[in-house]
């Protein structure tokens, strides 16, 4: 090779990227130029130290955790996807069904309400999306219940070791003082400092 | 330097690399089988890809954004992304390469958001705003003795703390590159530029972490 490469070979070869013929010629080239094998030197070495102190692949922490994010992260985008296919798919029901289904409903609703009066509602398991619950301790399960008309949420924990009396649990819940607490707090007292002035 | 989806368009050519060794195409050809299964609706498949590539991409987020939790969620939004851009991937570049593109896009992406919430400038010190986790869990891939395993943990920090000073753009390259260990023109296709483009950031690049590295890099 008696030319000088262009300035993309010389980096594919500084950087071990040439095979075959390219590479070939560019030793035969670089062969005579000490500095371009000491560049290349350098490169490697440079290259060795990073990729020996700052790992390529770093399983991320919790992994069987983060996989079910993902895929409840999917199952959410194919629940809103089927939504609005749903809500389409009957516009020609819509002009004539629509207060018939509505009055069917209401006689429905009304059967439906005579039956049940006066019994309590039960907890029922949400139909649709739920939330992961992630229990780390193995040999743990854990159970989500929510009931929409009494605005409550539950998790029934099972298998978890008893937690010792001697556990104080103030080191872990945060407790406001007074000040921060009542909100009248800061306006009382700005109340009594302009007061004095 | 993104396409508004946040999604790769997969257009740019790149045939399999063979250079990189057997067990690198095995990998791919591997990687190939379970895109095609889980294009056809299979989630095991997916769940595969997922496992056999989160700990690249995580390790190539957590060194762009510097924190763990983020790195975390961001990690989990480029397979979600990959799951809904999956039925476009043509196959044309590895599903690695694919990969740190959507994580290209999504870093980029998380950094606007945190302009736009923080109401400051795109710089680089919304890279820079968390101090890197010393403690963070890592999975050598070789058991060191105590001393070096300091020694190591100690140098890393170091590198990491002047990756923190290069700029986004110039930290992606060197990152891609001397830890990724991808070519100059997959680099190209991930960051959506020139290869002339790559040349002259990872120059700048290296020249910049040389210099911040001086001692340790001198000593070795």
């Amino acid at each position: 090779m008696n030319t000088n490469p262009d300035e993309t070979r010389l980096a594919l070869w500084l950087d071990d990227e040439l095979t075959g013929a390219d590479l070939a010629d560019m030793e035969a080239w670089a062969a005579t130029r000490p500095e371009q094998l000491a560049a290349r030197e350098d490169i490697r070495s440079f290259r060795k130290m990073m990729a020996a102190n700052l790992p390529a692949s770093e399983e991320p922490p919790y992994p069987d955790f983060f996989l079910s994010r993902v895929n409840q992260g999917i199952r959410e985008l194919q629940h809103a996807a089927a939504a609005p296919k749903a809500a389409t798919a009957f516009p020609f029901w819509k002009s004539w069904m629509m207060p018939l289904a509505a009055c069917a409903g209401m006689v429905l609703a009304f059967g439906v309400g005579k039956r049940t009066a006066g019994t309590p509602g039960a907890l029922a398991v949400v139909p649709s999306i739920s939330p992961i619950v992630y229990t780390p301790e193995e040999g743990v399960d854990a159970q989500w219940f929510s009931s929409a008309s009494a605005g409550a949420s539950v998790i029934v924990l099972q298998g978890v070791s008893a937690i010792p009396d001697s556990t104080d649990f103030s080191e872990t819940v945060y407790v406001p003082t007074a000040r921060e607490s009542d909100r009248t707090a800061t306006r009382e007292t700005d109340s009594k400092d302009s007061a004095k002035q | 330097m993104n396409n508004p989806s946040g999604e790769p368009s997969n257009t740019t050519p790149c045939p399999r690399d063979h250079t990189r060794g057997d067990a690198a195409a095995e990998e791919s050809e591997e990687d190939f089988r379970l895109v095609g299964l889980a294009q056809k609706g299979d989630m095991g498949a997916f769940d595969e890809l997922v496992v056999r590539h989160r700990g690249k991409i995580y390790a190539m987020i957590r060194n762009m954004v510097k924190n763990d939790a983020d790195a975390w969620d961001l990690s989990q939004d480029v397979f979600i992304k990959a799951w809904q851009a999956l039925p476009r991937f043509e196959a044309r570049a590895r599903f690695s390469t694919w990969l740190y593109r959507i994580s290209h896009n999504a870093v980029y992406d998380w950094a606007r958001k945190r302009k736009i919430e923080s109401a400051g400038e795109l710089n680089d010190e919304i890279f820079d705003r968390e101090k890197i986790d010393s403690s963070a869990k890592t999975a050598p891939s070789f058991v060191e003795s105590p001393d070096d395993a300091l020694s190591t943990s100690e140098l890393r920090g170091k590198i990491e703390a002047a990756l923190g000073k290069l700029s986004a753009d110039h930290r992606e390259a060197v990152i891609l590159k001397d830890v990724q260990g991808l070519s100059y023109k997959e680099i190209a296709d991930v960051m959506e530029c020139s290869i002339g483009t790559v040349m002259s950031r990872l120059f700048y690049a290296r020249q910049k972490l040389q210099t911040l590295l001086k001692d340790e890099y001198e000593s070795r």
